[in-house]
């Protein structure tokens, strides 16, 4: 426990959690709610609900979204979501009644066990940031029953993000009831709770809170930026344990290892006490910092607002932090449950980058091991090959090289765009190759029709003109046919 | 909406902002240009050290090659209609001719020097793309044009470092001292070998005090250039490896041939005359020819250390290097190529 566990590459950046010292602040639920119909990966979802109809608190308005308050659905339409592009998507407008707090939730079911079905019926979604559907991680894992541990993922190690740390501070008790839930659930061997050691504050408020649980461990990582991604962080626990790291192809969940965010444990805990999952906590970063329960739904602006951290002009708001987030182009955007953190903050001037003069700088912070430089030349080339080499599937886009490049090159910017133009040439290969698929099959028809002449091209034959008592006997044969 | 939307900057971007990192955490990293200037501030050590005990002029040609480059740099991109002025200011095009009139002899006429940084600039690195796209280290590139080019001029060497006489500009010898000891130390061997008349052999000896002395003097140069390279490795603008492995590689070698005794230099005389050091820490730590990763580097050191060796020992030319390095730099892409990420599958 004295040493902490060498992690491989990352940055040790100077800590940056702003509002941590405020108290929470609960934010009132405005009157109009808006839920983007996004799902996991930017995909579009089918809305469950008509326009006009009046909904429960907790209710489902498609996969993984859940009305975060009772009301009428009073439009489904396009609306600006949180999205650097600033495009508008299909969303469902909620009319409620107003609320002094976020989490006031009128109607609450009995407390239950945790199981897939409820946590879908919830639409419970990771609150780290990707918004994987919960219910799917988990349906993904064979046997619950074989867990072999729970990983709870407490490292937030990206600079300006402290939603995580804060609701350690304030609310440790019922995070530890919801992974006691999903204990209860799943069974797991070992039950650990990942936080980087510099959190003292939180460190200590986990540690009043398990001082009487023996069944859940404390594993303090290095404060290393990115300690908390998801992929390195099993790495590095299977590592401890003496078992090989993670093959490209393999999740945790196919080592048995099921790796959950704090907040996304929090809420199944929620969840499990027959609460709906209306609400988060996000760290907000301007003219007053501090951390707000923001009913999902409620809009960027209306929060920021509230928190008395309206944007001037030409300021810009950015949602996440300063490496893995995005700057909106239209504040109206709601809140949804990936959001984790808002900045304000003003639009410093950006370089254009220099060269890469190949000085390797980036090679030794890449935490999962990577060439940056080399991905980079080969993702300019667009050499496939290249990057398959070089292993751009492995790539977390923490930004690490970003930040160390003399050259100031936008290099993950480059890695994301590789990855995307490589996802639309496979889907294009797909499509294509379907194509190829059904055109051979048309031709193998054309050809079989045509070496084997069906019946009905037989009498068209010139040799043999069609009489017309010929028609009228297959009439009459047809007829006697349907009366039989 | 917001009010302010349309005055809000277009540039609303997914990834990293460097700039609000900068703001919340300080972090503040080396750019290129400070790279640059970082490698010209450990230069300043040899090359004062290089002028006061062998030959000011050294700073004369060091001033012209170094104007020569930045002009040549500013054509280049001229021509290619890049920014001048941003890319000129990089340092980098100096720091190329300050490596040209310190890796030749500071005799040289100063027409070729300012030829070898026309070489260097625009045949070794505008022809290739410019900075960060040129196979081959620019400033060895001009040192080997310029060496086969005039060979005479390149191997005219201050022979005689002594302040006091008058013909500083006249040197003794048509040869680096690297190359003087050479030829002196087989004839003195050739002597113990015949055990010829002792005559002959005091009429050396006068010689080889002045070479000793000679020695000594660039001696304390090559100590200056490891000082500089120090700073370089603390400051962290060059990593150890390349250095290290070249330096342990030829010292190894050059053990094992005076072992067997086919060699006529003894191991610290190597590492501390000629270009070894300023090699080490100047030349094969050019991060755009040379390997990019740790591994590599090691790979790289070493086979520059064992090719010069070869050139030194067994080749026609005096001093090997600059074609250690260049041979070395046509490998980079294997080496880099060898050494990929390896990921479980």
């Amino acid at each position: 426990m004295n040493t902490l566990p060498r992690i491989q590459g990352g940055l040790a950046l100077k800590r940056h959690k702003p509002g941590l010292n405020t108290p929470v602040v609960n934010l009132s639920r405005p009157r109009t709610l808006v839920f983007p119909l996004i799902g996991y990966g930017g995909t579009a979802l089918q809305p469950r609900v008509r326009v006009g109809q009046t909904l429960n608190c907790g209710e489902l308005l498609a996969d993984g979204i859940a009305a975060s308050a009772s009301g009428r659905v009073s439009a489904v339409e396009a609306r600006p979501y949180a999205h650097p592009s600033g495009t508008w998507m299909p969303s469902v407008v909620l009319e409620c009644q107003p609320c002094v707090t976020a989490n006031t939730c009128e109607s609450s079911s009995k407390p239950s066990a945790l199981n897939l079905d409820l946590l879908r019926d919830a639409g419970l979604t990771g609150h780290g940031g990707a918004g994987f559907s919960t219910a799917a991680k988990l349906a993904r894992h064979a046997a619950p029953s074989q867990c072999q541990g729970l990983i709870i993922n407490a490292a937030e190690c990206e600079p300006g993000i402290a939603c995580d740390e804060a609701l350690l501070m304030h609310f440790a008790d019922e995070v530890i009831a919801g992974i006691d839930a999903l204990i209860d659930w799943l069974q797991p061997q070992q039950t650990l709770i990942a936080i980087e050691a510099d959190k003292h504050e939180a460190i200590k408020c986990l540690h009043d809170a398990i001082a009487n649980k023996q069944y859940i461990r404390l594993q303090r990582l290095q404060p290393i930026y990115p300690s908390g991604a998801e992929r390195p962080l099993v790495d590095l626990l299977l590592r401890l344990e003496g078992q090989p790291r993670l093959r490209r192809d393999e999740t945790p969940l196919d080592r048995n290892r099921i790796c959950l965010n704090l907040a996304t444990a929090h809420a199944a805990g929620r969840i499990a006490r027959g609460h709906a999952i209306t609400h988060r906590l996000i760290t907000i970063y301007g003219d007053r910092p501090c951390h707000a329960r923001v009913a999902f739904g409620t809009a960027i602006e209306t929060v920021l607002a509230d928190t008395g951290n309206s944007p001037r002009a030409g300021d810009r708001v950015r949602v996440g932090g300063a490496l893995s987030g995005y700057d909106l182009a239209d504040i109206s955007a709601p809140v949804t449950a990936q959001t984790n953190a808002l900045s304000v903050h003003t639009a410093p001037s950006v370089q254009p980058s220099r060269p890469c003069i190949r000085c390797g700088d980036c090679i030794s912070v890449c935490p999962v091991g990577l060439q940056p430089q080399q991905l980079y030349a080969y993702a300019r080339s667009a050499d496939d090959k290249g990057l398959d080499r070089q292993g751009l599937d492995h790539c977390l886009a923490c930004g690490c090289c970003d930040i160390v490049c003399p050259s100031e090159i936008a290099l993950t910017a480059s890695f994301r765009h590789a990855r995307s133009r490589r996802h639309a040439d496979r889907l294009s290969d797909r499509d294509a190759q379907l194509a190829n698929t059904l055109h051979d099959r048309h031709q193998a028809r054309l050809e079989r029709e045509q070496t084997r002449p069906t019946r009905q091209t037989r009498p068209t034959t010139p040799s043999e003109p069609i009489a017309a008592d010929g028609i009228a006997a297959a009439l009459e044969r047809a007829r006697a046919r349907r009366k039989s | 909406m917001p009010a302010s939307d349309s005055d809000r900057s277009p540039t609303a971007r997914r990834g990293v902002d460097l700039a609000l990192l900068r703001q919340d955490t300080g972090v503040q990293l080396r750019t290129t240009p400070a790279t640059m200037r970082y490698v010209l501030y450990a230069l300043v050590p040899g090359t004062l050290a290089y002028a006061l005990l062998i030959e000011a002029r050294i700073l004369f040609t060091v001033v012209i090659a170094a104007i020569a480059a930045m002009a040549f740099e500013a054509l280049a991109l001229t021509l290619r209609k890049r920014d001048v002025i941003r890319t000129v200011s990089d340092g980098s095009a100096a720091l190329t001719g300050v490596l040209i009139a310190l890796s030749v002899t500071p005799l040289l006429p100063v027409w070729q020097l300012i030829v070898g940084a026309g070489i260097a600039i625009l045949l070794a690195k505008h022809a290739y793309g410019g900075l960060g796209y040129n196979p081959f280290n620019p400033a060895m590139v001009a040192f080997a044009v310029l060496l086969v080019s005039f060979p005479a001029d390149m191997s005219h060497w201050p022979g005689k470092a002594d302040p006091a006489n008058e013909t500083v500009w006249d040197t003794v010898t048509a040869q680096t001292p690297r190359d003087r000891w050479r030829e002196l130390l087989r004839e003195q061997r050739h002597q113990h070998m015949d055990e010829k008349s002792l005559s002959s052999a005091s009429a050396k000896t006068d010689d080889t005090v002045q070479l000793v002395a000679v020695g000594w003097r660039w001696s304390s140069v090559a100590l200056a250039w490891l000082l500089g390279g120090l700073f370089l490795l603390w400051s962290r603008v060059i990593s150890w490896q390349a250095p290290t492995a070249f330096i342990v590689t030829l010292a190894l070698c050059h053990s094992a041939a005076s072992v067997f005794g086919t060699t006529a230099f003894d191991p610290s005389m190597t590492l501390l005359s000629g270009a070894a050091l300023f090699g080490a820490f100047f030349i094969i730590t050019d991060p755009v020819s040379g390997a990019a990763t740790a591994r590599g580097r090691l790979l790289f050191g070493c086979g520059v250390g064992l090719i010069s060796f070869l050139i030194r020992q067994f080749g026609s030319w005096p001093e090997g290097l600059a074609f250690a390095v260049l041979i070395m730099n046509s490998a980079v892409p294997l080496i880099d190529r060898l050494d990929t990420p390896r990921h479980p599958r």
